[in-house]
């Protein structure tokens, strides 16, 4: 329960900086403003129902468990950054992604 | 130079802002009871300045980190952010009124993330260097 809350915390909080980065991305000129308008009160409300979520999860788990696990947003970042964009997932940053999901299965145990 | 000072205070910022609101949900009566949770803040109770403080700490630190990135990369500055995890981690232990305890374990495991996190991070050129 405790890994599913951080879980969530951690997806809604990518969800909020892709939707920053989605603001400053506009091809249209004249709606330029209501555009990044949208996407950035998008990013804000997800951003701060992550906090709710996080602040929920410190009342029951170890900060020092709980907020290195956070980590997990790099590997979310990377996987939507591909899904997304089709940008290129290299040996290197695969390698990186194991290492992290094995130190988050790790703390996971005793969270 | 400066950029780093900016990223250092980021990450000081990030981690004080953790541990704060980690001491202020300890002190604040359980979320799930509302009503409880939101008296408690309007009480201006030790835990709702805690967490008060943690919030803006977070805030600062982000405005901290959009002034490192206008002085260095991005792919510079990120691999400084891990080190938040191990000052997290690290000062946890030692403030006695998080009660937090250590584990072998979860030593492996922010050394697993952290190394993670370096091997994505590190520019490219550093390591040709090594």
């Amino acid at each position: 329960m405790n890994i599913l809350l951080i879980v969530i915390a951690s997806l809604l909080s990518c969800a909020g900086q892709l939707c920053q980065k989605q603001a400053t991305h506009c091809s249209d000129k004249a709606r330029r403003k209501q555009h990044l308008l949208l996407w950035l009160s998008l990013s804000v409300m997800l951003l701060g129902s992550a906090m709710l979520v996080w602040l929920w999860v410190l009342q029951q788990v170890p900060v020092s468990i709980a907020y290195p696990m956070l980590s997990l947003n790099f590997i979310i970042i990377a996987f939507a950054a591909r899904w997304l964009w089709q940008e290129r997932i290299s040996l290197r940053h695969s390698l990186g992604i194991v290492l992290i999901v094995a130190g988050v299965v790790v703390l996971g145990i005793y969270a | 130079m400066i950029g780093y000072l900016w990223a250092a205070a980021s990450i000081l910022l990030v981690s004080a802002a953790q541990l704060s609101m980690k001491w202020a949900m300890l002190n604040l009566p359980p979320a799930h009871n509302l009503s409880d949770f939101l008296s408690a803040l309007l009480a201006i109770t030790p835990g709702a300045l805690a967490l008060f403080a943690g919030l803006s700490a977070y805030g600062f630190s982000m405005l901290c980190w959009v002034m490192a990135l206008h002085h260095i990369s991005l792919s510079r500055a990120y691999p400084l952010l891990s080190l938040s995890y191990i000052l997290v981690w690290f000062a946890a232990l030692f403030i006695p009124a998080l009660d937090e305890r250590f584990y072998w374990g979860t030593l492996g495991g922010v050394v697993l993330i952290v190394s993670g996190l370096l091997v994505i991070c590190w520019p490219a050129r550093a390591r040709q260097a090594e």
